[in-house]
């Protein structure tokens, strides 16, 4: 029996994937927006940095915008909340439109009941973390002993109730981080927008946090819009993520559905790891799955109704992620023509033992693929392997501009 | 890059509505502020300029004549301007060779005492020209310096040994006093240098000496030329110091010329006029090189990120330079102060070192008896006071519109502000004189007058110090302010001034401080029933009592420590230039 060296997991239903790739929009989720922007345009520095982008985040639902520096995901942030004003554009909020060029409406940021919790903290140390935490709250008339208990209640959230009364420059990064949480949610805000609030962690804080902060989250059940240029933050906290490059929407969805049909060879590399090879289309089979050539190889990719577009040099892209190839070491070497659909007789050309996995570079008659593998089983450099692309993990994408 | 007109052909449907340009309009507070500022500022210059060019009534005011007959006539007084120059160029030459060694050693070797030493070498420059000029010239007169004296005491009558009123003595003097400026801008730089850059200098085999040549010394120039333009603006408009050491051996600077020419019967005003284009000339060109070279960094010496600097222990040469730092600081403070303090405590002025010819008479004089050194003092107090307290405030309003606001305009103003830099105290505090007396408003003779004039003066040094605290401070403080629902109002008074508050404070002394030691700003506006201490100061030293006035510098100096130990105390620092 061959060896399965690594398995993924029951892949999940492709039903959807038809839908995305007769070229149908994801149907909108069932419950009204309750945050909606429109056609937004906003500058930065002298430069347009957000290009007409739309977005709807329904009520408690968790949306991120997530892409490489200067991709406009904190301007669009900061128009939501008031601290930036866009050039044209509709943004509304739990109905009531806090900012439209065309009727000439901009509500101030302190009117807009939305709080944020920014990449510095913003902890202001000449208070006390009481003070801090309060701050809104006091702002809205609330005082004495219900001012106490609700800081308190907010401060518990975090694990942070002991600093009550310290003074905010007692405060290590992580627990300002914290403190900025608890401040954000301490007022009861329509929405929390977060401006990378992770990033100047460390890795094992930041990997921490990010656990706590979805467990807040989930508790809360608020509406929340979450700037970050990490994919692992984006993927395991959101709904739904919305990447972006150069100003405008590359892609948008569910962080799987991201994951498993990425549109655009900018967004196979971006989440998760890629292999992008460059085909020629050869044809299309009775099902509607497309057949190519790559290298010497002839493979039968996912379906496709229309072509993405190719590179300048007239190749078609095709990405498949590196969890996917499988790699099997056969008793004996079949020939080629006994070999099921997608699968080629290969070689380990490389091997790098990261730890929790194995990466194989692998020869096959395409040219090399990589492959995430477990540790458990060991291929040498140079051993004789069989591979094999699942056909609906070879997805044709969209060359970059 | 605007994209403007681009952009509205992208073609987003149909909208063609702006919230917002992409160019935003001028704030009405950036408005407001370059519409008060500008005439203010501009208003004495122009008063200037247009009388250099007045070659009609000298006493006509509006003139009734221009042309350029008196930029002409300053062909016959070349010597004041070269003398000017001489001056200026050496005294800067002297004070950035003693600045380069005496940082060095303070920064990058492991001399002992170093802390110490940094104090006491920061001294000179607050304390004020005066306290050098008035010790200098005790010391090393040609005719009665003490030095001379206990010279001829040794060899007999002769030449002297040292003469404080040459043009090198004047040039020496100038360079020990302004040094401690060159020592913070340079210093600042060598603190913040990446030391890799040495070490990998070391590693490839090069000894220190040879690193400090030719890596240190070669990225320190930026600096370095920085310190030499900013000495080089000050020395050309430096006044007391020509003035008190000049007048014995008739040596004329441009500026103690004006004020001849200012003194004179009838005054020449044109003359005096043309002279000072000459120099807000001269010392413009220098504050623009110093602008351009600048250009990527604010004028504020602002923080960044912090290395620790390598240091070098020099061994053998140590008690070299330990000695070097000591004689600096023995002839730029210990030695003027000492003498000072000698003169202060003489009956009469010839000095003597028996027991009967020391009195504490003088300060009782000075304190007490005599009424305008009295109300010079008082005087002097309440303008410290005053500029320190409108100075901050304004400077601090406008550091704050100009880094927190987003209307256009905002370079615009800050130049304006710092304009005032580019013209000497003395000439500025002539033009603005005349403005002055051109109002309708009666301020001309008393202390309003002197006290605007040292506001806008010092505009551009408060309002350095002030951008330097506001810089600092992350924007997101007050936006998370906002975010939670304070109205700018509440986040100026709840958030931005308790974070200002070190920064507020160490501005408030720094104007108070170079408002009670100034000279030149106030000599035309302040009158002998408002007087003020600098001015005061000088005509006591004209008028010949060395024991008094030596005592009224003393009194000067006290004030001036005083408030640099209660500051060093409340802000736990120094206070920076």
């Amino acid at each position: 029996m061959d060896a399965q060296i690594n398995t993924p997991g029951a892949p999940h239903s492709y039903a959807a994937d038809a839908a995305f790739a007769a070229g149908e929009q994801r149907p909108a989720a069932a419950p009204a927006p309750f945050i909606e922007v429109r056609g937004l345009v906003a500058a930065y520095e002298g430069k347009i940095a957000v290009h007409g982008v739309s977005l709807s985040v329904p009520a408690g639902a968790h949306l991120s915008l997530l892409g490489p520096s200067g991709c406009g995901k904190s301007t669009m942030l900061r128009s939501i909340a008031g601290l930036e004003t866009p050039l044209e554009g509709e943004i509304i909020v739990d109905g009531r439109t806090v900012f439209s060029s065309a009727r000439r409406i901009n509500v101030p940021a302190e009117k807009r009941r939305l709080s944020m919790v920014f990449q510095s903290y913003a902890i202001w140390p000449h208070m006390s973390v009481k003070e801090n935490v309060g701050y809104g709250l006091r702002l809205q008339g609330v005082r004495g002993q219900e001012l106490h208990s609700r800081v308190l209640a907010a401060l518990d959230m975090v694990g942070m109730a002991a600093y009550i009364d310290r003074p905010a420059t007692d405060l290590s990064g992580g627990q300002q981080q914290r403190v900025a949480l608890a401040r954000a949610y301490a007022f009861s805000p329509k929405a929390v927008l977060l401006d990378e609030p992770l990033s100047n962690l460390d890795a094992r804080l930041r990997a921490r946090m990010r656990t706590e902060l979805k467990d807040l989250q989930n508790r809360l059940g608020l509406t929340t819009i979450y700037v970050t240029h990490d994919q692992e933050e984006a993927m395991a906290m959101s709904d739904q993520i919305i990447i972006m490059r150069e100003g405008r929407i590359e892609q948008a969805g569910r962080p799987l559905d991201i994951y498993d049909t990425p549109r655009s060879r900018f967004v196979a590399d971006f989440v998760g790891a890629a292999n992008i090879l460059e085909a020629e289309v050869t044809g299309r089979d009775g099902s509607g799955h497309i057949l190519a050539q790559v290298g010497g190889a002839h493979m039968r990719c996912a379906p496709r109704e229309n072509l993405p577009k190719v590179t300048t040099g007239g190749r078609q892209l095709i990405a498949v992620r590196t969890v996917y190839p499988q790699i099997s070491t056969p008793a004996a070497t079949p020939g080629e023509s006994h070999l099921p659909e997608n699968t080629w007789p290969a070689r380990i050309e490389r091997r790098e033992i990261l730890g929790d996995v194995i990466v194989y570079t692998v020869g096959w008659p395409g040219g090399s693929i990589r492959a995430h593998a477990f540790p458990s089983h060991l291929l040498e450099e140079g051993r004789p392997v069989t591979l094999h692309i699942p056909p609906e993990r070879a997805i044709l994408v969209a060359a970059d501009e | 890059m605007e994209q403007d007109h681009g952009l509205l052909t992208l073609g987003v449907a149909g909208r063609t509505h702006r919230a917002a340009s992409l160019r935003p309009p001028m704030g009405a507070e950036i408005v407001i502020l370059l519409g008060a500022l500008s005439p203010i500022l501009g208003f004495p210059i122009f008063l200037i300029i247009a009388t250099a060019f007045n070659v009609g009534d000298p006493q006509a005011l509006p003139a009734t004549d221009y042309g350029i007959g008196n930029l002409i006539a300053l062909a016959d007084h070349l010597d004041w301007i070269a003398n000017t120059l001489l001056l200026a160029v050496g005294g800067t030459a002297i004070a950035i060779a003693i600045a380069i060694a005496a940082s060095w050693i303070l920064y990058r070797t492991t001399m002992p005492g170093r802390r110490v030493f940094e104090m006491l070498i920061a001294l000179p420059y607050p304390l004020g020209p005066l306290l050098g000029a008035l010790a200098w010239s005790e010391l090393a007169s040609p005719r009665s310096g003490l030095i001379n004296q206990a010279y001829w005491s040794l060899v007999g009558a002769g030449a002297p040994l040292v003469d404080a009123s040459s043009l090198g003595g004047i040039m020496f003097v100038m360079a020990i006093f302004e040094a401690p400026v060159a020592v913070f801008i340079i210093g600042a730089a060598m603190q913040r240098m990446d030391p890799s850059l040495e070490e990998c200098s070391s590693t490839l085999g090069a000894s220190s000496l040879g690193t400090a040549l030719r890596v240190t010394l070669p990225l320190m120039l930026p600096a370095i030329l920085s310190a030499a333009l900013f000495l080089l603006t000050s020395m050309m408009g430096a006044f007391a110091i020509p003035a008190i050491l000049g007048a014995e051996s008739r040596l004329y600077v441009v500026t103690t010329a004006i004020y001849i020419l200012f003194q004179g019967f009838p005054p020449n005003y044109p003359l005096a006029s043309a002279l000072g284009l000459v120099l807000i000339v001269a010392t413009a060109s220098a504050v623009w090189l110093h602008g351009r070279l600048l250009r990527n960094r604010s004028f504020v010496v602002v923080s960044g990120k912090s290395y620790r600097p390598r240091l070098i222990n020099m061994r053998g040469w140590t008690p070299v330079l330990f000695a070097f730092l000591v004689l600096y600081v023995a002839v730029a403070l210990v030695l003027p102060l000492c003498v000072l303090l000698f003169a202060a405590l003489q009956r009469s002025n010839d000095f003597s070192l028996a027991a009967d010819a020391f009195t504490l008479a003088n300060f009782r004089y000075v304190l007490w008896d005599y009424p305008t050194a009295r109300l010079a003092i008082g005087n002097s107090l309440l303008l410290g006071l005053g500029t320190g307290l409108i100075g901050t405030l304004l400077t601090a309003l406008l550091a704050w519109v100009i880094h927190r606001s987003r209307g256009r305009g905002r370079m615009l103003l800050e130049q304006v502000i710092m304009l005032p830099q580019s013209v000497p105290h003395l000439i500025f505090a002539f033009g603005f004189m005349w403005a002055v007396l051109v109002l309708p408003f009666k301020i001309y003779g008393t202390l309003w007058a002197v006290l605007l004039a040292y506001v806008v003066i010092f505009l551009p040094l408060g309002y350095r110090s002030m951008s330097g605290v506001v810089v600092q401070i992350d924007k997101a403080l007050e936006e998370a302010g906002r975010v939670f629902g304070a109205g700018r109002l509440r986040i100026l008074a709840g958030i931005t001034l308790p974070l200002l508050s070190t920064g507020l404070t160490a501005t408030f002394a720094l104007l108070f401080m170079v408002s009670v030691r100034e000279v030149s700003a106030s000599i035309f506006l302040s009158s002998a029933a408002n007087p003020v201490l600098g001015p005061a100061i000088l005509s006591f030293w004209d008028s010949g009592g060395l024991p008094q006035v030596s005592a009224l510098v003393i009194v000067q100096t006290v004030i001036l420590l005083t408030t640099l130990l209660v500051v060093r105390k409340a802000t736990g620092g120094g206070v920076g230039a």
